[in-house]
Order: C-alpha cells, then sequence, then structure tokens
C-alpha cells in the first residue's frame, strides 16, 4: 500500500475504509443481538421476580402479583399511595400488596400486604430516613419492640379494623414517637384504600368507617380565624368583623411585621374585641403568620394560624387546636415561655417558640388597639417584654 | 436551582476523578505540567459536553423506541471516537498550534473513562436533557479542575522530599488520596 | 517454548499493567472494596481482553490501517457488551457491584493498549497468551487491593458472596478504606512496596552481573 494516506484520500478509497467498518460493525452488532436474544428474558425474569421478592415478603401466600391504577388515591395530601397489586394464588385474588410514603420524622416508604379477611398480611419499609439509633431503629432487624418482634414485624396479623394507634393497638419504638406515629398514620390510610379496593371489587370484608381523617388542624384566613375563635363563646353572639384598622405593615416589631388588624363588634355595635396578625420567622424559611384575638380585659380569645409550612408531624402541628388552644384565655401581658407557659410540639421547639413569641407580640398589639377602643391600658412595665427569641435580633 | 444544585453536586460532591475513581490515566499521565493539564482540560470538557448533547437524544429517541439499547456501550463508545475526530479536524484546521501542542493526548480522550461514564451515567441516572447537559458541565469542569490542581501540587511534591520507595507516581497517589479525602469534605454541600 | 513462558509471564510482573506500566487505573480503584468485585472485574476485563487480543490478531492483516483504532473499538466494545449481558442475566449481584465501571471495560487502558502494542503485530498464540499473562496479572493486583481494602476496611472476607465471614469488629474497621481515598492510599503504597522490591531485585542483579564481569575480568 502506498505511504501516502494521509491527507489526500481519494473519495473511492474512503468509501472502501468506510464499507469495510461498516461491516465489522455489522457482523458485531449481529453477534450482539444473538447474545442479547438469549439473555434478555433472563434479565426480564430477574427483573420480575427482584420486584415479587419485595412483595412476597409482605404477602407469603401469593404467587403473582397484578398492578392496578384503579384504587381511590389517598385522602391526605401528604400520603401517596405509590403502587397498588392485587396478590394472586393460582390466578385468584387473595389480598393486595400496597406501597406507601408519607411523612415520619423526616419520611418513609412502606410496603404492607393486606388479604381479604382485612388482616394485615406484613410490613416493610422499602425506605426510612429517619434518625439513626432513634427512628430509624424501626427499620433495624435487630431492635425489638415491646411483644418481642421487630417494629415492621408487628404488623402482620393485626386487623386493619382496629386501627392503628401507637402505643395501643401496636408498640411504638421508644424514643421515637413521631416516627411510630408516623408510620400508624401511613398504615391507616394504606390499609384503608386497599381493604376498600378489595371490598369493593374482590369480595373482601366490608371496611368500616369513614376516610381516615385527615390530621384536624387547617389553616384559617383572617376573617375565619376571628369568627372560629368566637364560635364558643356564647356571650359574642352576633359578632362580626366589622371594622378593617389600617396597622403599621412595615415597622419591625421584635423582627416581626404586623399585617393586618380589626375591630370586632357586637350585635349592638360595641366594639368588643381587637384582632391582630403578625408575620414572623419559625423553622422553614418561610416563616408563618397568626392572628390573635383580645378582648377588653387583655385576655387572649383565641389564636389561630393564617400561614404555616414547617415539617409535617413536628413543627406544622402547629396549627391543631391542641397547640392553639393553650393561648386561649392566657392574659396579654404574661410570658409565653416554652415549657413553663405552654408545652412546646414534640420535636419542634423552634417552631413553638417562634410561634409564642407571635402571639406575644400579636397580642401585645391588638391589647393596645382595644385600648384605643375602650379596653384596658396596658399596666406599667409591660411593654418591655422577653420573647423566646430562638433567632437573634439585629 | 435544581439545576444549579446538580452541578455543583457533579462538579464537587461527586468529583469525578476524586470521589467517582474515573479518568484516573490523564489525571496521573497528564499533569506534569500545568499548561498540559488545562489544555487536557479544557479539550476533554468540550468533547464530554459534546458527547452527552449527542448520545442522550440518540439512546432516547432512536435505541429505545427500536429495542437496541444492549448496543449501549457499542453506539457510545463509536459517537465519542467521532466526535473525538471531529474535534481533531477542526483544531487542525483552525486551530494549528493547539493541535501540535495537545499531539497524541486529544486521541487519548477517546479512552477516557469519565467521557464514556458521563454519557452512560446520564441514561442510568433517568436525567432529562437539561439534567444530563448539566451534569456533563459539571463533571467535565470538575476533572478539569482537579487536573489543574494535581498539577500545581505536583509541582511542590516534585521538590519535597520524599522517600525513595515513593518517588515517582506512588506519591502521586498518595497526594491524590489527600486530595480525595478533601474533597469529600464537600459531601454535606448538596442533599 | 520458553519464549512463550517469557510472554506469558510478562504481565504478572515485569511489565504488570496496573503497577508498571500505569493502564487501567479507573477500575482498579472504583471497584476493589471486596474481593468478591475484584475477582468479578478481573474476570470480565480478562476474557474481553483475551477474546479482543484473539480476534484482532486473527484479522490482522485484514484490517486497515486507517481505520485500525475504530474497528478496534467495535470489537472491545462487542465483547464487553457480552460480558454486561451475560452478568446482567446469570450474575445480577456482580453487575450492580459493578456498576458503571462494567461497560467501561471498553475504554479499559489496558485492553486497547496491548491490542494496538500487541495482537495488531502478533500471532494468534502469542496474543493470547499476552492476553491472560495481562489478565492475570492485572486481576492479582486488582485480589491484592480488593483484600486490603475489604479486609481492614470492611473487616469481611468473601462478602457479596454467600460465604461472607465477618472478622474484624465494627469498632476496629479502617472505615476510610473503603471510600475514594482509602482507595488511592492503597494503590500508592502498593506502587511503593512492590517499586521498591523490584528495585532491590535489580540492583541485586546488576551487582550480580558487575560481579560477574569483574571475575571475568580477573580471570
Amino acid at each position: 500500500m502506498s505511504e501516502s494516506q494521509n491527507d489526500t484520500i481519494t473519495v473511492g478509497a474512503m468509501i472502501k475504509l468506510g464499507l469495510i467498518l461498516a461491516i465489522y460493525a455489522v457482523i458485531s452488532c449481529a453477534l450482539l443481538a444473538v447474545v442479547n436474544n438469549f439473555t434478555a428474558p433472563v434479565i426480564e425474569a430477574n427483573q420480575i421476580a427482584k420486584a415479587n421478592a419485595g412483595m412476597k415478603a409482605v404477602f407469603a401466600d401469593a404467587d403473582s402479583f397484578e398492578q392496578v391504577t384503579d384504587f381511590t388515591p389517598s385522602t391526605d395530601s401528604t400520603i401517596t399511595i405509590d403502587k397498588f397489586y392485587l396478590a394472586k394464588v393460582g390466578g385468584e385474588v387473595k389480598g393486595a400488596v400496597v406501597q406507601a410514603t408519607g411523612p415520619t420524622y423526616d419520611h418513609a416508604t412502606i410496603v404492607l400486604g393486606v388479604d381479604l379477611s382485612g388482616t394485615v398480611t406484613g410490613m416493610q419499609f422499602l425506605a426510612l430516613s429517619d434518625s439513626p439509633g432513634f427512628g430509624l431503629k424501626a427499620n433495624d432487624a435487630t431492635f425489638k419492640v415491646k411483644s418481642g418482634t421487630t417494629f415492621y414485624g408487628q404488623f402482620a396479623g393485626k386487623k386493619v379494623a382496629d386501627g392503628f394507634t401507637a402505643g395501643q393497638t401496636y408498640d411504638a419504638v421508644s424514643g421515637a414517637t413521631i416516627t411510630s406515629k408516623g408510620v400508624g398514620r401511613i398504615m391507616t390510610m394504606a390499609t384503608f384504600v386497599a381493604s376498600s379496593y378489595l371490598a369493593e371489587k374482590c369480595g373482601g370484608v366490608a371496611v368500616s368507617g369513614e376516610a381516615p381523617v385527615v390530621e384536624e388542624g387547617k389553616l384559617f384566613s383572617f376573617e375565619d380565624a376571628v369568627v372560629d375563635i368566637n364560635s364558643n363563646y356564647k356571650a359574642y353572639d352576633g359578632l362580626s368583623v366589622t371594622e378593617k384598622v389600617a396597622v403599621d405593615t412595615k415597622t419591625q416589631i421584635h423582627s416581626m411585621l404586623l399585617q393586618q388588624g380589626a375591630l370586632v363588634k357586637n350585635s349592638k355595635g360595641e366594639v368588643v374585641e381587637a384582632a391582630i396578625s403578625v408575620s414572623g420567622q419559625t423553622y422553614s424559611d418561610v416563616g408563618g403568620t397568626i392572628v390573635v384575638v383580645v378582648n377588653k380585659e387583655r385576655k387572649i380569645v383565641g389564636m389561630r394560624v393564617i400561614a404555616l409550612a414547617d415539617s409535617p408531624n413536628r413543627g406544622q402541628e402547629a396549627i391543631k387546636p391542641s397547640f392553639y388552644n393553650q393561648f386561649a384565655n392566657k392574659s396579654v401581658d404574661q410570658d409565653f415561655r416554652g415549657g413553663t407557659d405552654y408545652d412546646a410540639l414534640s420535636g419542634a421547639s423552634i417552631t413553638s417558640d417562634c410561634i409564642a413569641d407571635m402571639v406575644k407580640v400579636a397580642s401585645y398589639s391588638a391589647a393596645e388597639l382595644m385600648a384605643q377602643h375602650g379596653g384596658l391600658k396596658a399596666p406599667a412595665g409591660t411593654a418591655d417584654y422577653t420573647l423566646n427569641n430562638h433567632y437573634h435580633e439585629e | 436551582m435544581e439545576l444549579l444544585k446538580l452541578f455543583i453536586k457533579s462538579m464537587l460532591v461527586d468529583n469525578v476523578v476524586l470521589v467517582q475513581y474515573l479518568a484516573i490515566c490523564p489525571f496521573i499521565g497528564m499533569t506534569s505540567e500545568t499548561g498540559k493539564a488545562t489544555g487536557m482540560g479544557i479539550a476533554t470538557t468540550f468533547v464530554i459536553i459534546l458527547a452527552a448533547a449527542v448520545t442522550w437524544p440518540l439512546y432516547t429517541y432512536v435505541m429505545v423506541p427500536l429495542h437496541l439499547e444492549f448496543l449501549q456501550t457499542l453506539i457510545f463508545i463509536l459517537v465519542i471516537a467521532a466526535l473525538v475526530q471531529l474535534v481533531e479536524f477542526y483544531l487542525k484546521k483552525c486551530v494549528p498550534g493547539l493541535y501540535s501542542a495537545m499531539g497524541i493526548y486529544l486521541t487519548l480522550i477517546t479512552t477516557n473513562c469519565a467521557v464514556l461514564g458521563v454519557t452512560i451515567n446520564c441514561i442510568s441516572k433517568n436525567y432529562n436533557y437539561g439534567q444530563s447537559l448539566v451534569y456533563a458541565a459539571g463533571t467535565a469542569l470538575g476533572f478539569a479542575m482537579s487536573l489543574v490542581i494535581m498539577s500545581g501540587v505536583r509541582k511542590r511534591v516534585a521538590v519535597a522530599p520524599i522517600p525513595k520507595a515513593f518517588k515517582g507516581t506512588p506519591i502521586l497517589f498518595i497526594t491524590a488520596s489527600l486530595l480525595s479525602l478533601a474533597f469529600i469534605g464537600f459531601k454535606g454541600l448538596i442533599k | 517454548m520458553s519464549n512463550k513462558f517469557k510472554t506469558f509471564t510478562n504481565g504478572l510482573l515485569k511489565e504488570n499493567p496496573l503497577l508498571i506500566l500505569n493502564i487501567g487505573l479507573c477500575s482498579s480503584l472504583g471497584i476493589t472494596t471486596n474481593m468478591f468485585n475484584g475477582l468479578g472485574m478481573g474476570l470480565g476485563m480478562m476474557f474481553v481482553l483475551i477474546m479482543s487480543e484473539l480476534f484482532i490478531s486473527l484479522l490482522r492483516k485484514q484490517i486497515p490501517d486507517s481505520i485500525r483504532l475504530p474497528v478496534f473499538i467495535i470489537i472491545i466494545a462487542a465483547f464487553t457488551t457480552i460480558v454486561q449481558l451475560v452478568l446482567q442475566a446469570y450474575v445480577p449481584s456482580l453487575y450492580d457491584a459493578l456498576g458503571v465501571f462494567l461497560p467501561l471495560i471498553v475504554v479499559n487502558c489496558i485492553i486497547m493498549g496491548r491490542v494496538e502494542a500487541y495482537a495488531s503485530h502478533n500471532g494468534v498464540g502469542d496474543s493470547v497468551l499476552d492476553a491472560i499473562g495481562m489478565g492475570l496479572g492485572y486481576t492479582w493486583v486488582l485480589l491484592v487491593i480488593s483484600f486490603i481494602r475489604e479486609f481492614f476496611g470492611g473487616g469481611t472476607l468473601l462478602a457479596g458472596t454467600a460465604y461472607k465471614i465477618e472478622i474484624i469488629p465494627e469498632a476496629y474497621r479502617i472505615g476510610i478504606l473503603n471510600s475514594a481515598p482509602g482507595g488511592f492510599l492503597v494503590f500508592g503504597c502498593l506502587m511503593a512496596a512492590t517499586g521498591s522490591i523490584r528495585r532491590a531485585k535489580e540492583a541485586k542483579a546488576q551487582a550480580r552481573a558487575k560481579e560477574a564481569k569483574e571475575m571475568e575480568a580477573a580471570k
């Protein structure tokens, strides 16, 4: 062959080279296609077996699984039903396997099996991202709960109808109440979805009760909050948020900002309460907004949360009555210190203290507003109040 | 925002050389001078991004519908080889100075584990096109960065008193081990 | 025959691809966290190397010089894919453990290097011997590295197989050996160790040769 190959290759020679290359390529691809023919079915069977193995771990009797998508979705926005399979023995449906994800201390993905008689056949964690040594023990094969099994192993044999209440119908992990409760909540939703589907379409036992109650807490608008706060007070019939009052939304009070203000009048037109909403920092970056209603005697009538986006199962629990009702009937001029004046949310002391601070600022401002309309004036020395102050003021 | 996180993650937290162990050959072989290291880094960056840009759509829109996934290794490496050839042609024509300076190193980019590794990872991690490009860019810059760092360290190592057994390449690995340790410090940066 | 033997042992020690020639390093650090993986990778790579050198040596007169690199790539990639498919089907645990390093066998400098330097110029028999030698040389180094990393870092032996034995309790394991810095460290030390052994041997051989020469001269 001649030496001068470098830049001056003729078109003919290039085509020849290209053809030779193509021949090698085609032969190789053909060889690979042949090998692929043999290995592809094996690979696919492996993958199905792997997926099935995960499901057989929670439904040992089944020999095949069929995925369905027409189940009723979760009624709780924080819990998702990821996958739903019918578990079959010899072609007959014997139960269902459900994979669900929801919040625990962080979050968890579980897979559980329910049979036609409404009994849980098994539960396992596919993912659990809680704290090692605490919540993560729930997924530890060597950790045993009170009944002597692993945390996830205790659910086999439990009846769905009994419900899942930590400490009552199942054992919690000591030192990890939030994780244990969170798992219970996910299981309640998952078993409800599974049993309703089985009852409806496969002759399973009927499901008692309604869909699991979503968290009793909710966020309120300013107006709804005032109404809700007063809904327990018969003394104030015919109350209305009749007069919105302009508040200084620009000046920071202890790093918080006033948002809205209003006077609440009774049916006789007398101002009986004042309401102020305040925004401040909480645990999450976006912070929160609360509203406090105060009466003439410098007493907090009640408090509600307007906006909050903290961690589910922890800071976000502040929207529930069990937390906010702690502030009702307290004096505006007292301190609100965590542990002494109110119980902080378990696992969420920062959120609790931040909200308590917002309650103090809001109630004090509301009392000032009230004082301009016939309410009691602030006692001496109360203007200089101290807060929990989780975040340093500038 | 997510893309920025991905970029930083692929450049620092999952640094292709110091954490993922890819592309070690050029890391050891090409870092005796900072000029060489930089040139190699830049050329490889170009090839990696180009390779990801070409192989992702090729896989997603041609190979998957035709059930040719099993040809992934073969087709990807051929695409990379072709791209490197193209880059060589282009450099020879337009920037001949750089071409002659790089010499054989340009061809060696074809066998650079990082290039093929990136293209395969984009598929196996189920990234979409945008994410693939960002991942490729981050990885490539991480590669270039570690090359340059290593070349700088090597200059110091060259004049340091090193036990006889370690002189030459072994001390470079010990150095790489320390660099890798430093990069592991980035682990908490992006969750 | 001794020539053939030399070809074979070349790859084991004298021109050991990892320790002496410093090629094919990527996979050697990436997957040597336990011996099962190390062995698996070594054998996989050896298969590709042997088959590639075999076929390329067979076809060496049929491959036009200007397109030899793409053709080499095609052949090597084909065999790499075969290993990938077979492992995925029949040893999925190894397939998962090797991860992205399995397809990266195709760009393993050892294979490319040997194919280019040896198989394209030598007969089939020699090429295969060279391949086996290089493959074994690669594999034994992998095994040593993965033994050190697995034993001292993970405290187990034969992890990944059904015969896993836990030897060193958790508190005494050197965790860092399991991760990237440890890998580099082990490899660097191994290189230093083998390098100094080699140098010592060479020095001895040289000294002996010098002695022999002196004795010759004295005669």
